[in-house]
């Protein structure tokens, strides 16, 4: 049994179905992230763990006890929201101390918990400083730790690092990753950043129109799209369609569209044989265009009237092709992934 | 939204009852009661009220005094509060602060005091009457009139311009104003040609608020110049209290004019602005 | 944004004298030893202010302002606040109608309203609050609100009240503990301003005072309609009274304002 089972959950608002039968697991001490776009349903779902609604139908367990009738505070869930949610009125350490006073715990034993989580957060300078007066990146160091500070089961962020602007967006998530190997949380997050999910995630959960249509590793996710949708979702993979693949490639009786990563292609001068490796594919293409991405280069290539683009690792000693220039490029049979609609 | 329980639902709606019932007795039931009683007389229900007050050239007459008075009075409120309002958004927080402070007060400031004050002023000895006249810029001004209401309406409703148009000014961005600098426009081509297009609506608003507030003051015209001002509340007041002129269901039937007056304008301004952005 | 100029420091100092003359006229009248036809008094003198001391309608007249004004600010508050906060908080429906009820007092003048409550609450339907400093308090209830709704409403729009109840659900609070630990404390300067004006109402009006209690109870207003007519110089001294007791009431506002800004 999973720590967190959620079993044929349905959601509807009105006429409306959020997401309908949906069944998800997550193993203790594993961050699992939901990924999707915008309206998909991953964030009422968080909620509906929150309890903050109420599914139709259904069941969520939360470490063996079934939780789907239970009060939010009786959960023992934390949230941490994509507006932070802080209290306004109270300091950072009243703020840390408010869950704690409602769980009427000793004096004594507040003032050590909250000093902890000071210290764990590098909250300390602020202690005494109140909402209004801390950054974007501060407030929301001071809200993940207001959830952890009541040891929850289980920890949700919702689009936590959304409201950040990059630099802070990327030190956070860091940040997150470090204390969840030092505390040993269990979280699922909430994104719709493809890249903040796979950097994350020990799980990676896909979500579209209410229903998952992946699950799994991210690197799983990466390298095994389970759809077109899902490879359009987490990076820019080249798709060819059977026709497509037909004619440029001369490889026929296809009925599944390839999808391929573009720093999953060899390239090379058009006069050099390309090293003919078990069952590659080549095609000739014109370099149309190269942009520096920082790690990689791209080059935009076309065969025939296909634009095909092409990664390169940014060496030293890479030698850049110019754009007009004609090219070989080769795909490797495994770096191919074959899908349906 | 956010998810309630029944039990704080229901605990909700216990906490908002006392305010709905005190504005059902307070503020609705009188209100019916005005209109209930403006089609009655002292025998039977009908609508003589009406018909007495809009073919008397008396009524009709107030009526048409307290209109005069109190576009004169917006406009002036506006015209004077709005450059208040723009000057004053330039000032720093607490000027500001202070000034909208002060314009509350004198928003609120009616009735006896400023009477008196502008008599003080501005009455047949007042002060400044006798400055004016001895630099010879007045001759003869009475307080007393349809004028000196004007002016003593006039202090209360550039405050309340002030007020009203402040807020409405968060709308005109430094960052519009210095675009518009940028590409040549004038302080005046800026003003004219996207500042008061940006507002009129709220200006709209505004106007129409100064106007219900200038023709519903009673307290003002009454301590000024008293029962001889022929404005409507102090008909309404006259029919109301006076010993020799009562006749409570006529003084209903003007009060709904007065009513009907001031609400017609808003309702039709607020159609006005929903079909304006449905049309965007 | 432009520079400010000292033009701008000029015009604004136009306004606030403009906005202080008429006080200041009654203030001068009220400590003048004569003053008619001459541009200034001829001296002055408290002799106006230990005069009006000793007529006991004055310190009546203060008393009963002071009843119904803080009589008013006992019961108003908890009436009005808490139909604000769950109007915001859970019922947007009701929010509007809130809305829509904070333009009615302009939109209906005072003396309408009067005229309508001197018909229901003189006998006619068993209610008698007429003559009583009761209908003042409980009449003035819907014209505070507006002064209530608009401040605290400020407040509560820089609030994600709802993000705040899920917060406190999930740390263990009640929604009650949350409004009054949190939501209450972050609109205070709303309701403090709420508070002064409420009261500056209750004893500016002269409406419903003069309509509805009359000589029953004479208000500081009423008082004011009393003196009218005569020298002046002891309603000088009554409007200054009623000054200073305003001022009082503003200064807690502006105390109160600065130092959230400074917090």
């Amino acid at each position: 049994m999973s720590y967190v089972e959620i079993r044929e959950l349905t959601k509807k608002f009105d006429t409306t179905t959020v997401f309908e039968n949906i069944n998800l697991d997550v193993d203790e001490g594993k961050i699992c992230v939901l990924v999707g776009p915008s309206g998909c349903g991953k964030t009422t779902l968080l909620r509906a763990v929150a309890g903050l609604t109420h599914p139709d139908s259904g069941v969520i367990r939360l470490d063996q006890r079934d939780v789907t009738k239970v009060e939010a505070k009786n959960r023992g869930v934390g949230m941490v929201f994509q507006h932070y949610a802080l209290f306004p009125n109270m300091t950072v350490e009243q703020n840390l101390a408010f869950g704690l006073e409602q769980k009427k715990l000793p004096r004594p034993e507040i003032r050590k918990k909250v000093d902890g989580v000071i210290e764990l957060m590098g909250l300390g300078p602020r202690a005494k400083a109140r909402p209004a007066a801390l950054s974007g990146g501060q407030k929301q160091r001071v809200a993940l730790a207001r959830a952890l500070v009541l040891e929850p089961k289980l920890l949700l962020l919702d689009e936590p690092l959304s409201a950040l602007d990059a630099q802070i967006r990327k030190r956070l998530r860091d940040e997150l990753k470090r204390l969840q190997h030092d505390v040993g949380f269990t979280a699922i997050f909430v994104t719709h950043d493809q890249e903040e999910a796979l950097m994350l995630g020990d799980q990676v959960a896909i979500m579209q129109a209410g229903r998952f249509v992946q699950i799994g590793a991210p690197a799983e996710i990466y390298n095994r799209p389970a759809n077109l949708a899902v490879a359009n979702f987490v990076g820019d993979f080249n798709i060819f369609d059977p026709a497509t693949v037909e004619r440029l490639f001369g490889v026929a009786a296809q009925t599944s569209s390839w999808a391929v990563r573009p720093e999953a292609i060899d390239i090379s001068p058009a006069d050099r044989k390309a090293s003919a490796n078990g069952g590659a594919v080549e095609t000739e293409v014109t370099v149309m265009a190269v942009q520096i991405l920082g790690a990689m280069v791209r080059h935009y290539t076309r065969a025939q009237d296909v634009m095909i683009k092409v990664d390169l690792l940014n060496k030293p000693d890479q030698r850049l092709f110019q754009i007009g220039e004609k090219a070989r490029i080769s795909i490797a049979r495994n770096a191919i992934a074959e899908m349906n609609e | 939204m956010i998810d309630i329980s029944a039990k704080t639902r229901i605990l909700a709606w216990l906490a908002a009852m006392p305010f709905l019932l005190v504005v059902l007795m307070f503020e609705i039931a009188p209100l019916l009661a005005v209109a209930a009683n403006s089609i009655q007389t002292e025998t039977s229900f009908s609508l003589s009220n009406y018909s007495e007050i809009l073919t008397s050239k008396f009524y009709l007459g107030s009526f048409k005094v307290s209109f005069l008075i109190s576009i004169a009075t917006a406009l002036i409120g506006l015209g004077i509060g709005l450059p208040a309002a723009v000057l004053l958004k330039r000032m720093p927080g607490r000027v500001q602060q202070f000034v909208v402070i002060c314009s509350n007060i004198g928003a609120n400031f009616t009735g006896f005091p400023l009477a008196f004050s502008f008599v003080i002023m501005l009455g047949v000895s007042g002060s400044f009457t006798l400055l004016l006249q001895r630099i010879g810029l007045l001759e003869d001004f009475n307080i007393y009139s349809t004028s000196g209401l004007v002016i003593a309406y006039s202090y209360f409703q550039i405050q309340f311009a002030i007020l009203l148009v402040l807020p409405s000014l968060a709308a005109i961005t430094a960052e519009i104003e210095e675009a518009a600098h940028l590409v040549g426009a004038s302080r005046f081509a800026f003003w004219w040609r996207i500042g008061l297009p940006i507002l009129a609506p709220s200006l709209l608003g505004s106007f129409l608020l100064l106007f219900a507030n200038a023709m519903g003051t009673y307290a003002t015209a009454w301590a000024l110049v008293g029962g001889s001002a022929n404005v409507v509340t102090i008909r309404i007041g006259e029919l109301t209290a006076g010993d020799v002129f009562s006749d409570p269901y006529l003084a209903d039937a003007l009060a709904m004019l007065l009513v009907v007056s001031l609400i017609l304008p808003i309702v039709v301004e607020q159609m006005f602005l929903r079909t304006k952005d449905r049309d965007r | 944004m432009h520079e400010r100029s000292a033009r701008d420091w000029i015009w604004v100092g136009l306004l606030g004298c403009l906005q202080l003359l008429p006080i200041f006229a009654i203030f001068l009248n009220s400590v003048a030893v004569d003053w008619a036809g001459t541009i200034l008094p001829d001296g002055y003198t408290l002799a106006h202010v230990q005069n009006i001391l000793k007529d006991p309608r004055f310190l009546q007249s203060i008393q009963n302002s002071l009843i119904v004004g803080f009589g008013s600010l006992l019961v108003t508050p908890f009436i009005v606040v808490p139909a604000i906060l769950v109007a915001h908080c859970y019922f947007p429906t009701l929010d509007k109608y809130l809305a829509a009820l904070v333009i009615l007092p302009y939109a209906v003048p005072g003396i309408v309203l009067a005229l309508g409550l001197l018909r229901i609450y003189s006998g006619n339907y068993g209610i008698v609050l007429n003559g009583s400093p009761w209908i003042l308090i409980f009449g003035y209830m819907p014209l505070a609100a507006p002064l209530y709704y608009v401040p605290i409403k400020n407040n509560l729009r820089a609030l994600r009240v709802t993000e705040l109840f899920e917060a406190g659900r999930l740390l263990g609070a009640s929604d009650a503990l949350i409004l009054w630990r949190v939501v209450l404390p972050c609109v205070r300067q709303g309701l403090i301003i709420g508070l002064v004006m409420n009261f500056t109402l209750a004893i500016s009006d002269f409406v419903y005072a003069n309509l509805l209690v009359g000589g029953h109870f004479p208000t500081l207003q009423i008082f004011m309609g009393v003196l009218n007519g005569g020298s002046g110089r002891k309603l000088s001294v009554l409007i200054t009274t009623y000054f200073v007791v305003i001022f009082v009431a503003t200064a807690i506002v502006v105390w109160v304002t600065s130092r959230r800004s400074e917090a």
